[in-house]
């Protein structure tokens, strides 16, 4: 897989080093949203590895070379965590060094908290990117995506609502019940994911 | 021990079929396989990776079936290089090696350097800006710095000036110099693959029409001109396939079936292949 990780890595660095740099340094911006946006581009990032290999054919050569088709659709979520958690230890570490934020605090958490959100949207896209090619499956990313977000924002506007103590469900349970689901949609995307490529290969 | 063996392999798509296949390329030889554009050449090659399902038959490559747990360390041993390089646009020889590094245990990159020398490619151009020319050299120095014991290029020299194709053509000759190294070479273009092959196998329409050695099929067939009386005297199946033209006609004939006395041509594997895709009187 690491041959597989590789030629993604150099294929994004080369193809859109400005973004990877812009990302990088919103992560270290104090202000959550930036973070946010910086989380959740990052978990775009093997969608658009696979547009590239998409676009050369890679899928042909590498079903002759010795990867299995799990390693070929595995090495696209580690590639997706690979390239968000380094962001969110970044603007973990940034608001902790430059503006003190306490780790277990509120806007810490809320970074945890993106960063998961980000993870589960990457989850719900991989497998029709999978199924349908990143070509086909653009108007499908799109309108996933924004039901993400518009079911996200009602969501958190009713647990708002329903917590008078919004402060402390935001550093115990949120995050903890997100990186749980997190984990599970990453675990049970990746599976249907190998499905769905074995069966497309026909 | 045979390095690729196809027994009843048989796959289907709506509105074509291929096979039933049975092939053998034995160890140390150079099969070429040749057919018509959707004669199903590149299907065969993908079923004999397993990178699609057969729907009958087995594939043995290498002595492991191909899909037993075992074949994913085979491809190790395998270099394929397709109709195209399909590596991604941006990289340059240097970043394709450093995939490769990371893809085969067995990866020497000595031996590549040597090849990109060889073949003159530039280590820091991006994919995108090769020739075509130089892509498939690209995927052949690849396929090269392996230790790969079979070889399998579909249509590796298409498309390539008969310069850069006759210097690859040498290049898997001096390959095959090692006695376990085998190579599948599918092409359109019947001179290469006269030029190099022990074997030749022929697939028109899905089927397999021929799979014998190269040398024993240019002494079994022979063309003959003749008048159409004279070829109605001829006996029953000694006739492959007959071309007719204004002054009478051409046909390919077996040389043990037809009678001494008539003076027969020496024939190559281009007429054979033609005739043999043809069948029966060609007007």
């Amino acid at each position: 897989m690491k041959g597989l990780l590789f030629k993604d890595w150099k294929t994004l660095l080369k193809q859109m080093k400005v973004m990877l740099a812009i990302t990088t340094l919103l992560a270290c911006v104090p202000g959550t949203y930036l973070s946010a946006f910086a989380l959740f581009y990052a978990a775009m990032m093997p969608i658009t590895a696979l547009a590239y290999d998409e676009r050369a054919k890679w899928d042909e050569l590498a079903a002759m070379m010795p990867y299995s088709v799990k390693e070929i659709v595995g090495s696209k979520y580690v590639l997706g965590l690979l390239l968000v958690l380094p962001v969110l230890a970044l603007s973990v570490l940034s608001r902790l060094i430059v503006h003190s934020t306490p780790i277990a605090g509120e806007n810490t958490m809320a970074m945890l908290i993106t960063a998961c959100l980000s993870l589960i949207l990457m989850s719900i896209n991989l497998p029709f990117m999978f199924h349908l090619g990143v070509e086909k499956g653009r108007l499908i990313y799109i309108l996933l995506t924004c039901a993400f977000i518009v079911a996200g924002v009602n969501f958190a506007g009713k647990l708002a609502d329903m917590a008078n103590d919004i402060e402390v469900a935001m550093v115990t349970t949120v995050p903890l019940i997100l990186l749980a689901v997190a984990a599970v949609a990453l675990l049970l995307s990746y599976f249907i994911s190998v499905r769905v490529y074995r069966a497309r290969r026909g | 021990m045979n390095a690729i063996e196809l027994k009843g392999l048989i796959k289907e798509y709506p509105g074509f079929r291929l096979g039933s296949l049975d092939l053998a390329l034995p160890s140390g030889s150079i099969m070429g396989l040749v057919g018509e554009n959707g004669a199903g050449k590149s299907t065969t090659i993908k079923l004999i990776m397993n990178a699609i399902k057969r729907d009958a038959g087995s594939v043995s490559v290498l002595g492991v079936d191909n899909q037993s747990r075992a074949f994913s360390g085979i491809k190790e041993d395998i270099g394929v290089v397709l109709d195209e390089a399909y590596y991604p646009e941006v990289l340059n020889s240097r970043d394709v090696g450093c995939v490769m590094a990371k893809t085969y245990r067995h990866w020497e990159p000595d031996t590549y350097e040597n090849y990109l020398q060889r073949f003159g490619l530039p280590q820091d151009k991006a994919f995108r800006d090769y020739s075509r020319g130089m892509k498939m050299k690209l995927a052949i120095a690849v396929a090269l710095s392996h230790q790969a014991k079979l070889l399998i290029l579909d249509e590796a020299t298409s498309g390539l000036d008969p310069m850069v194709r006759d210097e690859i053509l040498d290049i898997f000759n001096e390959y095959t110099r090692q006695e376990d190294r085998s190579i599948l070479l599918s092409s359109h273009i019947v001179s290469d693959l006269e030029k190099i092959c022990d074997y030749i196998a022929f697939l028109h329409k899905g089927q397999l029409l021929l799979c014998e050695e190269k040398d024993r099929l240019l002494e079994e067939y022979a063309l003959v001109r003749l008048s159409r009386e004279r070829l109605a005297d001829l006996p029953e199946n000694s006739v492959v396939g007959v071309e007719s033209d204004p002054y009478g006609v051409r046909a390919l004939v077996r040389r043990d079936m037809v009678p001494h006395d008539l003076p027969l041509e020496h024939t190559n594997l281009e007429d054979i292949i033609l005739f043999l895709a043809k069948g029966g009187t060609q007007e």
